[in-house]
């Protein structure tokens, strides 16, 4: 999606006024995620959601369909829909249909896996509908050291059918590693070949992610090398999802705020709202689309999503020079590291946050939950970091 | 998301302004495929077709904007929505970065004023 700023009529002119009303909250989200399911047949290392098993109280078809009815009566104009592998599900045609023929359209994210032939012509002829496919490394070896064996083939696979289907511009979405950020020239390369557009998005240590952030994450030198390549390329999509870059100095495009409970939610398998899609934790939990009042009364009246609309204090921040820039960063990311939400962003650019993680090394730090991965799962050999 | 100021690279418009009085004379209609949300600030304007979403930051823009639908030009919504002459150039600089964002189009020769805002389904660009 593009979001154009657009002119203040009449009154004050700067940027800064429509960022603050975004911090005070809208009426309702304008950028939401739904998780269809927790069931996934991969088991992708830095997964946000723990995704696997699928959970048995997951919403029902009437309930899935309730909710796109909410949000139409909302004017929630689309929805990120993802999972979980939300293919898997077997009424995932009808809830998509349902809401791309009810004025809110649908963008989802999938690994490929399910899009056959015949599943590549559905979604041809379907308006409001746009697909993203993951792959976290340009070349098999890279991706599949995170996504598992056979991944990334059928992502390919998966991007054949939409070619030969004419679907369109898809998205390719990449997750960026230290292991994939020296492909980011082959991926755009990847994505033109198929007519694709590129998003690129920030890892989190959030869901299983929290095991292998340390490993995973790009290293100082990868960030500032990121930010070049996101400065020189501006059409690449990032889902405003490095702002805490902007800190490097000019900012990238982008609203450069942290959305979460404020134009941002997440609602996941079983209908419960979360502040973002990288902050599955009870204490980021706002209610559930199953209480009285559904969706729309959490979103305005939970007691988190207010609380995180009011004025946030720059805490040790405070004195740094880039904090009108990068905003602290990512309340995600400090969360799962252990970092107070006032504390600098974990992968500052500044180096502000190193000396805090140095003092807190070897304290618990808090367990993403719900955790849906499979028992079987086969651990993929970073080696264990959780303290 | 991506955001793109294009506002900031337009020209001011000015009353002197050839292009004010050419969009101030002009016929506009919401595209068929946009809806408005009402905020706080305004309105949200999302356009199903090309995914965009720009923001009407003041409730008169809102006002003028609906009017449109029923007015034979700019001005004439303007007028209709009881906005003083002076501000008619930073209206109509919001306009055009309306029609820009492809928000706003001509009103076709003939248009009846639109009953409802009801997105045409269109095949996807």
């Amino acid at each position: 999606m593009t979001i154009d700023i657009g002119a203040p009529v009449g009154h004050i002119t700067k940027t800064e006024t429509l960022v603050d009303q975004m911090k005070a909250g809208l009426d309702a989200p304008i950028c939401l995620t739904w998780e269809l399911t927790y069931a996934c047949n991969l088991a992708c290392v830095h997964c946000l959601s723990s995704s696997g098993r699928r959970d048995t109280r997951e919403l029902s078809t009437e309930e899935a369909i309730a909710v796109v009815d909410e949000l139409r009566a909302l004017q929630v104009f689309y929805v990120n829909i993802g999972g979980g592998e939300p293919m898997i599900r077997k009424d995932f045609f009808d809830i998509v249909e349902y809401a791309t023929t009810h004025q809110v359209g649908v963008k989802f994210s999938t690994n490929g896996t399910y899009l056959d032939r015949a599943a590549a012509e559905r979604f041809a002829g379907m308006d409001y509908l746009d697909i993203q496919i993951s792959i976290d490394g340009a070349t098999a070896d890279v991706n599949d050291a995170v996504r598992g064996e056979g991944s990334y083939a059928a992502a390919i696979a998966a991007m054949e059918h939409l070619k030969a289907v004419n679907f369109g511009p898809f998205k390719i979405s990449l997750v960026v590693t230290r292991h994939n950020v020296d492909q980011l020239d082959e991926y755009l390369a990847l994505a033109d070949y198929y007519g694709a557009q590129l998003r690129v998005t920030r890892l989190r240590p959030a869901g299983r992610g929290a095991d292998t952030w340390h490993e995973l994450h790009p290293t100082q030198a990868q960030q500032r090398q990121l930010y070049d390549w996101l400065i020189d390329k501006p059409n690449v999509l990032t889902g405003d999802s490095f702002f805490h870059l902007s800190a490097f100095g000019e900012a990238l495009p982008g609203l450069n705020l942290c959305g979460a409970g404020r134009v941002v939610c997440l609602i996941d398998p079983v209908g419960d709202v979360y502040a973002c899609p990288f902050v599955i934790h009870d204490e980021f939990r706002a209610g559930s689309v199953r209480d009285t009042g559904g969706f729309g009364r959490v979103w305005k009246q939970s007691e988190l999503f207010r609380s995180l609309r009011e004025p946030s204090s720059p805490g040790a921040c405070a004195s740094c020079g880039s904090y009108d820039a990068c905003q602290g960063g990512c309340m995600a990311a400090k969360f799962f590291v252990g970092l107070e939400l006032d504390d600098p962003d974990p992968e500052c650019v500044k180096g502000n946050a190193e000396p805090l993680l140095a003092a807190i090394a070897g304290r618990a730090t808090p367990i993403p939950s719900p955790d849906h991965s499979r028992p079987s799962a086969v651990k993929i050999a970073l080696g264990p970091t959780r303290r | 998301m991506t955001v793109t100021a294009s506002m900031a690279e337009l020209p001011s418009p000015s009353d002197s302004d050839p292009r004010t009085s050419t969009l101030l004379d002009s016929a506009l209609r919401l595209d068929p495929m946009v809806s408005l949300r009402p905020e706080p600030f305004g309105a949200l304007a999302y356009h199903f077709g090309t995914r965009r979403l720009s923001f009407l930051r003041s409730p008169d823009i809102v006002a003028v904007v609906n009017e449109l639908d029923s007015s034979a030009s700019v001005s004439d919504a303007l007028t209709r929505c009881g906005i003083n002459e002076q501000r008619w150039p930073s209206f109509a600089s919001a306009i055009a970065t309306l029609i820009g964002s492809g928000m706003l189009q001509p009103a076709l020769v003939g248009d009846e004023p639109a009953a409802g805002r009801t997105p045409q389904k269109e095949p996807m660009a």
